[in-house]
């Protein structure tokens, strides 16, 4: 058993080739999932890599330094005051003395200091926000730069800033910690350097600070740091979340001084008889909570596992097949084309002469409406089932999608369930030609509506997602939603299911046998095991005779069958949340449709049938009478 | 010329009917099965928690021997399943069975012995468990009933349900006793 530890890594602001590296690496030896890895690793400021047992996440930091990122593993400490709120401030020789509700306290000179400089209204990560966006719109991935430092200081200096001083001691940690807000602190301490501005009497106060202090270490990037607990909450509904704001920023510098400090510090616990701000104990409950001994696992970033070796979705013809239909294809060609193409004139001559050619498009687009029709009237046919009470067969669900594996789409690395790549070419009358096509194949995921969850194998479906992206090439893994340009001669369109959509599928639900038997059928292996060993049945052989007899049996039986019932009931509460027993696939026949669409409606998925079917209908009227007046005619 | 077309025409739209008339009539067939298979789906499950009680009542034996009634009434309610002739008797002797495991779950509250054994709070889960599936593939039943019904009196399946004489099929009732307000008594019980 031991603590649980942080791994932090400085974040980067652009993907590197290393990075790119490390991904897989994180992937394959600690079953860090790529998409969420990526996300922790690019940005502003400090971001939990993953958390768990000392020893585990050691190999971990060591991977991750290997591949040029900056980590540090620590070992959080539950804030033990929180910053007391600093009304004045007087100016003497060898220390600034702040008054606080309690007693005034010293800023000595040449104190160890960490300054952080927060922003509660969430402006500054809005323009962190925005201009990223507008500069991968305007400008392309690679000129994607995020504010400076100094520019996101002026940045929270503008909006509405706070300023948390950790006065630390080598020895002894953290001794006080003081919160200075802007227009709520008397400025008239500041003397000549004092002025109107709210803004420049914080940005005098901070250039104070630093030159009273010895060692003087500064973070503007509350909120942008992707830390547990410390982000900022905006106001919903007219809901007051300042409070909660200021115990994240709280649990934010605490985080911070632990990341100075390197080191468990000394118990000093409101040694100072600072008064205790409400949310404080939330705050401490919730960090001891995390801090309880943990048995050596791996750490909690890692989720999910990789996505299994790819498996085609598309049905993968037997060389037979492929031989006989290119056969056949190439004879019906060259028997087509031979002799300047009078054949394929003839063909297609004779055919709207005599009415055969409409005819038979006639007769394809009847069968494609009654497709439809059938279709239609199954899905409105089928009730829509519950998972935790799913019957095998033919079943329709509603849920939400979860991933199994961490499935991440090529182009814009969205952690999604399903995802259809495909790339195209100008051709030389300048349309989009298809060049390729991949999918995310036969990797299954969970559907998940509110009862249960259930495993969906998606191979053989037909899926209709709402998301689609389009880009040029280079401007893979952003969000680009318009092409914009149209000079250049590829693109690539992202179609895709991401984690958390809502979905409807028709399918057919079988038990997932590689997984688990079922309970008469474990039962019925224990007793056949019982029944091929003898010293086992001699616990049975009550009269000692040596043969088991009906009445034995019997016993031996109901012993079985209990001991069964109980494992199974061990297995099924001891299962982690995510295993199923059923899986909705095609069915085994192929002869029933099997639909994964992207809706909560069902209505919306028929409508679409209805008019797909309607213009099938009058698509094959049309030539049917085309058809009819080519015969007669 | 013209008469052949429209002859034609007619034909065609004839053979569209009769292959929507097919198509609507496999859809009542397929209905009517899914009903079928969801009431069949149901009985399932029954037979399940039928085979957990034997265990359940094992276990609950040993702490509760001042509670024999209700043990008894558990047993007797279970053989009565096995002994029910007919859809009606069959589904009174399961809403019994189902009234006889309420009781007994909440006379348990007076063992914490048992409460506490690993194999009984099992077997309470799974039985919970099943209830509620039993309780979900009800409604399923019903809502498989429901809409056979509605699409007997939609136009156009009407017409195709009165040619072949489809009927309509009957949902899921529960007990009537168990619609009667359930009645709360706050005073303390006489010594």
């Amino acid at each position: 058993m031991s603590e649980t530890h942080y791994l932090l890594v400085s974040r980067t602001l652009a993907e590197t080739e290393e990075m790119r590296a490390l991904l897989p690496r994180l992937a394959e030896q600690f079953r860090l999932d790529a998409f969420t890895a990526r996300q922790r690793l690019l940005g502003r400021g400090t971001a939990l890599l993953a958390q768990g047992a000392r020893k585990q996440l050691e190999k971990l930091a060591a991977l991750v330094t290997q591949h040029g990122i900056a980590a540090q593993l620590i070992h959080p400490t539950p804030p033990r005051f929180a910053p007391t709120r600093v009304r004045r401030l007087q100016i003497r020789q060898d220390f600034l003395e702040f008054s606080t509700p309690a007693a005034p306290l010293r800023l000595e000179r040449g104190a160890r200091v960490l300054a952080i400089l927060a922003d509660l209204s969430g402006q500054a990560i809005q323009k962190n926000l925005r201009r990223l966006m507008v500069q991968n719109t305007y400008q392309g991935a690679a000129a994607v730069t995020p504010l400076s430092d100094e520019e996101l200081l002026r940045v929270v200096l503008r909006a509405q800033p706070v300023l948390d001083l950790y006065l630390i001691d080598d020895a002894q940690g953290v001794q006080t910690a003081l919160r200075l807000m802007s227009g709520g602190f008397d400025p008239s301490g500041l003397e000549e350097r004092a002025g109107p501005s709210t803004v420049g009497n914080m940005e005098q106060l901070i250039a104070l600070v630093r030159e009273y202090a010895g060692e003087f270490t500064l973070h503007c990037d509350f909120g942008l740091a992707l830390l547990p607990g410390c982000q900022v909450r905006k106001s919903e509904n007219g809901e007051d979340v300042h409070e909660a704001n200021l115990a994240a920023l709280t649990r934010f510098g605490w985080l911070m001084s632990d990341r100075v400090l390197q080191r468990p510090m000394p118990e000093i616990a409101q040694a100072h008889g600072l008064p205790i701000p409400p949310g404080l104990d939330i705050l401490r409950a919730e960090i001891a909570a995390q801090d309880s001994p943990v048995a050596e696992q791996p750490p909690t970033g890692a989720i999910l596992p990789p996505p299994p070796a790819a498996i085609p979705s598309r049905r993968r013809w037997g060389r037979r097949h492929i031989f006989s239909g290119s056969a056949v294809a190439g004879a019906a060609l060259a028997v087509l084309f031979s002799g300047d193409g009078r054949l394929v004139h003839l063909v297609v001559h004779e055919g709207m002469r005599t009415g055969l050619l409409p005819a038979a498009v006639s007769a394809g687009l009847f069968s494609g409406a009654f497709y439809c029709l059938r279709v239609k009237r199954l899905i409105e046919n089928t009730p829509t089932s519950r998972i935790r009470s799913l019957a095998m067969g033919m079943v329709e669900l509603n849920g939400q999608a979860r991933r199994k594996y961490a499935l991440v789409s090529p182009a814009t690395q969205t952690a999604c369930v399903w995802y259809r790549l495909r790339r195209y070419r100008r051709n030389e009358k300048s349309a989009w030609q298809l060049t390729s096509e991949s999918d995310s194949g036969a990797v299954p995921f969970f559907l998940d509506d509110g009862t249960g969850n259930v495993t969906v194998d998606p191979q053989g479906a037909r899926i209709k997602p709402t998301v689609k992206h389009e880009g040029f090439p280079g401007q893979e893994g952003l969000l680009v939603r318009s092409l914009g340009s149209g000079e250049t001669n590829e693109k690539w369109v992202e179609e895709l299911i991401h984690e958390g959509a809502y979905l409807y599928v028709l399918g057919s639900a079988r038990p997932y046998r590689e997984q688990s038997l079922s309970l008469a059928e474990r039962t019925r292996e224990a007793l056949r095991e019982l029944k091929l060993d003898p010293k086992a049945l001699e616990k049975y052989d009550r009269n000692g005779d040596g043969r088991i007899d009906a009445e034995e049996w019997d016993l031996a039986r109901a012993a079985v069958e209990e001991q069964t019932l109980r494992e199974h009931l061990h297995r099924r509460e001891s299962a982690a949340p995510g295993t199923t027993s059923v899986v909705i696939g095609r069915s085994c026949s192929h002869t029933r449709p099997f639909i994964i669409a992207q809706t909560q409606s069902e209505a919306h998925l028929t409508r679409g049938y209805a008019w797909t079917m309607t213009a099938l209908f009058a698509a094959a009227l049309a030539a049917a009478v085309w058809a009819m007046t080519s015969w007669l005619g | 010329m013209t008469l052949w077309i429209v002859l034609g025409v007619i034909a065609l739209i004839t053979a569209a009917l009769a292959l929507f008339v097919i198509v609507v009539y496999n859809g009542f067939i397929s209905m009517k099965n899914n009903i079928d298979k969801a009431w069949s789906n149901i009985d399932v499950l029954l037979k399940q928690r039928f085979d957990e009680l034997p265990k359940l009542i094992k276990v609950c034996e040993g702490y509760m021997q001042h509670e024999q009634r209700t043990l008894e009434a558990v047993i007797k309610a279970r053989s009565q399943v096995t002994t029910a002739a007919g859809e009606g008797q069959k589904i009174q002797a399961q809403n019994m069975l189902t009234d006889a495991l309420r009781s007994l779950f909440m006379v348990v509250e007076r063992y914490p012995e048992l409460k506490a054994d690993k194999a009984f709070r099992a077997l309470q889960s799974r039985i919970t468990e099943l209830e509620d599936q039993i309780a979900d593939r009800r409604e399923f039943f019903n809502d498989a009933v429901n809409l056979y019904n509605i699409r007997l009196a939609q136009f156009p399946d009407v017409l195709v349900a009165r040619l072949f004489n489809f009927a309509r099929r009957t949902l899921w009732q529960i007990d009537p006793a168990h619609r009667a307000d359930v009645q709360v008594s706050f005073q303390a019980p006489s010594a």
